[in-house]
């Protein structure tokens, strides 16, 4: 089996945290949509997963790898979300407790939602501009 | 496309998407702090109680703003008790900002000449113990948003 330069899985790894970003922002901004300068509308939150489901697959043109790669931008955009979410308890305002259930409680909500439609995104690429 | 030339393509876009989003998250989580701070952080308590004219309360409530944010009181409503005997129900508007810090917010309740009777009578009895059991409507500055605030204040009176 032939390796690839290292440097492409890096550079794969910041494309994976850059993607998961854009996830995480489109819940983060749904959510505290008035809080946030550029608040996200449901439509766009619910597209943003299939959309980055399939720049993912894209970049690789890989259907088995993307796969893996997308459950793990998934995972990326959760762990952003549950630390945004946590900055309250973080910073010592209001119980922590209660922040983390509050915290857990929209990371399993966007989880339920992510995790299938990027994946949807990913096959629906494939599809379309297979390997 | 060559593989090189749409990896390149493809950074560049979504890098450029997830450096709006990051830049959008700032504001956002200063924002977030910020509002549960005025969650957290915001009370109000009694620091002063007059009987007018024998039928006008004048209560006088400081509030505490922890944030950073203007907020502003739209609405206090409270039940009021001498020696625990209702006097009536009062629900004061009138919007009045509260910057970060303290502020006191005076209120005139007039009692109803239906209670005056009972308030007369307690106020023979001698010292008067006034309870306030209510609470204030608090804005925030984002888009009329609101959170409620809970009070259950005493007040003696000789």
């Amino acid at each position: 089996m032939k390796l690839a330069n290292p440097l492409q899985y890096v550079w794969e790894a910041i494309y994976l945290i850059l993607v998961a970003v854009v996830v995480a922002y489109s819940w983060i901004g749904h959510r505290l949509d008035i809080l946030s300068p550029l608040p996200v509308a449901m439509p766009v939150t619910i597209i943003a997963a299939p959309v980055c489901g399939a720049l993912v697959y894209l970049f690789t043109m890989k259907l088995r790898r993307s796969f893996y790669t997308t459950i793990i931008m998934c995972l990326i955009a959760c762990a952003i979300n549950v630390l945004f979410m946590l900055l309250p308890g973080y910073k010592g305002i209001g119980s922590f407790a209660y922040n983390f259930w509050q915290a857990l409680r929209m990371t399993v909500i966007m989880a339920i939602y992510i995790f299938p439609f990027a994946l949807g995104g990913c096959f629906a690429a494939s599809y379309l501009y297979p390997e | 496309m060559e593989e090189r030339t749409r990896k390149v393509t493809l950074t560049a876009v979504v890098g450029l998407s997830a450096l709006v989003c990051i830049f959008a998250m700032i504001p956002t989580s200063e924002n977030f702090l910020e509002e549960n701070r005025a969650y957290h952080g915001t009370n109000g308590v009694l620091i002063n109680l007059e009987l007018v004219n024998e039928d006008t309360v004048i209560l006088t409530f400081r509030f505490v703003n922890e944030s950073s944010l203007d907020l502003a009181v739209e609405n206090i409503q409270f039940n009021l008790y001498v020696n625990r005997e209702f006097v009536g129900n009062f629900s004061l508007g009138g919007r009045t900002l509260l910057p970060p810090g303290e502020t006191d917010v005076v209120v005139e309740a007039k009692i109803d000449p239906h209670y005056l009777p009972r308030l007369e009578s307690e106020l023979n009895s001698g010292s008067i113990h006034w309870f306030v059991y209510g609470g204030a409507v608090v804005e925030l500055p984002f888009e009329k948003e609101t959170f409620n605030i809970s009070f259950r204040e005493s007040w003696v009176s000789e």
